[in-house]
């Protein structure tokens, strides 16, 4: 700048101008910045003044120059023209950088003397540091203290692997935590895998949540059994999967047990549980599951219980007790069903030597089947056709599991007593020489409509129970046997429940409503057939009567003897009696029989019939 | 006895779905429905006559006596949905019938659930591809058609679905009101996303409104 001025002396120090004007003056003058190098400026100077520039620049001015043609090739392709675009745009934006950290630095460095330097800190770049916290010192050169150089080398090594192992320390801490979370989940699904895979129905319980559990009620079970179909699963941290509590802790299950004379003969089966803790998940659900099935049973039989007093149905306590027979032969003899709860004092087996221990379970088995049986028709109901709106008032139906039941006991009784009856008149009969053969009377399945398997047993058990015994009676001789039927009905949805039906040969039936009155009635049933049969061996003249065991023979005219005889046949309590005009003959089990049968005795009286 | 309805269509390729989906939300399993429809014209009614069947490839048979149904037009008033009168009857005499004229004869085929007092129906109907014979005498006589004989109404195969709540006397508000809150509260709420029920509309198809 060798141009000269002349101006006045200023009085002011002149105000130096700003930066800002002199380095738009500068590029104004002389083009960009990038032009200007510290050589081409000494060069000016040496050209203006003569001076030699300095020596060592002059090497760099030569490097530069040297390097210089080689980078002005210009590029050829556009590729290349990009890549070359990239390429400077990356030097420049790490120029920018290095200078923008360089004034961040200075400017700290400057903070603490100088507080304007504050204004070029930025604060994104610099924020969280305070100005003045970086501070200078001048140190004289020192000279290598290579002790100390090592010693912070070693620091710096042993800060370097400590931070190492921190890291390795804490990713074998994250690997160790997934394993354990792997093996947490691979037990949790197998455990729910195996009780998916046996049939249970896993389901989302809560709605929103996604907590898993399992549904091991019934779809038609009613009232507060309804809710109490779904029990939670519960992970603990092990992955094991327990049910929520309060579900399969306390099962409880239905005990059937047969009483004779106040005491206990005969008793179902029943599981013996043992601790709850050790079984399976899945065996805890069926646990559940059938100690709700037995809950519900019970409680369905309970409120049919209610309704059935008049049949002898009495309930104590939670046990509900069903008489044998309505008869009152026999006040003691009931079967209880109870719902106990299951443990290990309380389990009972089977003894297949004992029938009342059969019995106890089939009336187990049947209440159960009958339960079933009721879901079944209410989802037929449910699935039906609704009648249209109407003013009606809707009953619940009770289920019809206590009625069979009873049903069937007083049938039972009722054939037996018949059975034994008929087999003693057949023994006494015999005392009298008069042989017979008896069928004794059973209950069977009736396999009415097509129905098959379940269904026709369950239809057996709700409809009319319907069993025949009979009494086939030999005539002496060649004469034919007559026959006494006796039929025993019971229902359990009809009144009157209970009845006995005698018939004999002709026809006559005779109705009864208990078995005592029936064996009286057979009784005199029989009676009637032997005087029939004696009438048809007898000789003329000799009527017999219809309604009674007794042979009239009118008074004839042609008879010496004028006079009407009567010849009377009494079957009852174990005693034949034939009352003849002369003598009364009596057969009993037990005493001494006469010589004579009772065909012969009567033959003889009568005389012969005329062949 | 009125009838409260919805009508709703879904896609074949959704039906399995959607039969699957309602029989795990009513807890049943549905039931078939199929049935054969004869339309016939009486006292300005049609009444249609319908019976059970059992269509098959070969000999379809009837498994079911003839019913009869005839629905009046649909009251106006109600918007959300279709309100009608209906009579059915258990069981007809084909004399009563023999000589009315035929004004339709199609089959229809489906499943039934039933929730609560709600009918849900869905099914596909099916036409026949001979002439209508001019009096019922014939179609009432003779066994139904079988399978070959029979046409997709739609060819896509979608189904239609109908839901019903019906009410013996249709007169009484307070039984008016319950079968439509019933009704609405299973298939707008309670299918809400599953279907989407609609009322149709009557005069879509009909040539002799204006822009039917």
């Amino acid at each position: 700048m060798a141009t000269l001025a002349f101006q006045p002396w200023p009085l002011a120090a002149p105000k130096k101008p700003a930066l800002i004007d002199i380095l738009t003056h500068i590029s104004l003058e002389r083009g960009h910045f990038r032009d200007i190098t510290e050589s081409s400026l000494q060069e000016e100077l040496a050209a203006a003044d003569g001076l030699s520039p300095s020596s060592s620049d002059t090497e760099d001015d030569d490097k530069e120059t040297t390097s210089k043609p080689a980078a002005k090739a210009a590029p050829s392709t556009r590729q290349e023209l990009y890549a070359v675009k990239n390429d400077m745009l990356r030097q420049l934006d790490e120029a920018q950088r290095q200078i923008s950290d360089a004034v961040q630095f200075m400017s700290l460095l400057n903070s603490e003397h100088t507080p304007a330097a504050e204004k070029s800190l930025s604060k994104a770049y610099m924020g969280p540091v305070q100005k003045g916290t970086l501070g200078t010192d001048i140190w004289q050169r020192m000279d290598p203290d290579y002790v100390r150089e090592e010693q912070d080398e070693r620091l710096a090594q042993h800060v370097k692997m400590r931070g190492l192992q921190e890291s390795a320390d804490s990713l074998l801490g994250a690997a160790k935590r997934l394993e354990a979370n792997v093996k947490r989940e691979t037990e949790y699904w197998n455990q729910m895998l195996s009780i998916s895979e046996r049939g249970w129905n896993v389901c989302r319980v809560g709605g929103r949540s996604n907590r898993l559990g399992v549904r091991f009620g019934f779809s038609e079970s009613a009232g507060e059994f309804a809710g109490r179909s779904v029990a939670a699963l519960q992970t603990d941290s092990e992955g094991g999967i327990s049910l929520e509590r309060g579900v399969g802790v306390k099962p409880r299950g239905l005990r059937v047990s047969v009483v004779r004379g106040g005491q206990v003969v005969g008793r179902s089966y029943l599981p013996s549980v043992a601790d709850s803790s050790e079984t399976t998940l899945e065996s805890r659900i069926r646990r559940a599951r059938d100690s709700i099935f037995d809950e519900e049973l019970h409680r369905e039989m309970l409120l049919e219980g209610r309704t059935m007093a008049a049949l002898a149905v009495r309930l104590k306590g939670s046990a509900i007790e069903v008489r044998y027979t309505i008869d009152p032969d026999t006040p003691t003899d009931r079967v209880e069903l109870d719902l106990v709860p299951l443990s290990a004092e309380t389990g009972t087996e089977l003894n297949p030597e004992n029938p009342d221990d059969v019995l106890a379970q089939a009336l187990a088995l049947a209440c159960r089947l009958l339960l079933t049986q009721a879901h079944r028709n209410r989802l037929k109901a449910r699935s039906a056709t609704p009648p249209p709106l109407a003013e009606r008032k809707v009953e619940k139906p009770v289920f019809e599991i206590l009625g069979p039941i009873a049903a069937f006991l007083s049938h039972n009784t009722g054939m037996q007593s018949i059975n034994a009856h008929l087999h003693e008149t057949s023994t006494l009969l015999l005392r009298a020489s008069v042989k017979s053969q008896i069928s004794r009377a059973h209950l069977g399945v009736t396999s009415e409509g097509g129905l098959q398997g379940i269904d026709a047993l369950v239809a057996t058990m709700k409809g009319t129970l319907i069993s025949t015994a009979q009494l086939v009676i030999d005539g002496p001789g060649e004469q034919e046997s007559v026959m006494l039927t006796a039929k025993i009905e019971t229902s359990s949805s009809q009144k009157p429940a209970y009845s006995f039906t005698i018939a004999g040969q002709r026809g006559e039936q005779i109705v009864c409503d208990a078995s005592a009155s029936a064996r009286i009635a057979a009784d005199e049933v029989v009676a009637m057939l032997l005087a029939h049969q004696l009438q048809s061996q007898a000789g003329p003249s000799w009527v017999c009567s219809d309604e009674e065991a007794v042979l009239n023979k009118e008074a004839d005219d042609r008879d010496e003897v004028a006079r009407s005889e009567r010849v009377e046949i009494t079957v009852a309590k174990g005693v034949i009696t034939l009352a003849l005009p002369d003598q009364t003959l009596e057969w009993t089990v037990d005493g001494n029989v006469p010589e004579i049968g009772f065909w012969q005795a009567g033959v003889k009286h009568l005389g012969e019939k005329p062949t | 006895m009125h009838e409260v309805a919805l009508f709703s269509q879904v896609a074949q390729a959704r039906h399995g779905r959607l039969l699957q989906t309602l029989a795990g939300v009513i807890g049943a399993q549905p039931t078939q429905y199929a049935h054969q429809h004869v339309l016939v014209n009486k006292d300005r009614l049609v009444h249609d006559l319908h019976r059970p069947v059992d269509v098959q490839q070969g000999v379809s048979t009837a498994s079911g006596a003839w019913q009869a149904r005839i629905a009046s037009l649909p009251e106006p008033g109600s918007p959300e949905a279709i309100f009608s009168q209906v009579q059915e009857l258990a069981s007809i005499n084909n004399s009563d019938y023999e000589y009315d004229k035929v004004v339709g004869h199609h089959y229809i085929d489906g499943h039934r659930f039933v929730q609560g007092n709600v009918i849900l129906t869905i099914y596909r109907i099916f036409a026949t591809n001979t002439p209508l014979p001019s009096t019922s005498e014939i179609l009432l006589m003779s066994p139904p058609y079988s399978a070959s004989q029979l046409t997709h109404l739609d060819p896509s195969g979608a189904y239609v679905v109908e839901a019903i709540v019906r009410i013996e006397n249709g007169t009484d508000l307070k039984f008016a009101d319950l079968a439509r809150k019933e009704l609405f509260a299973f298939c707008k709420d309670y299918l809400q996303g599953v279907i989407t029920f609609q009322v149709p509309d009557r005069f879509a198809m009909d040539t002799r409104v204006k822009g039917g």
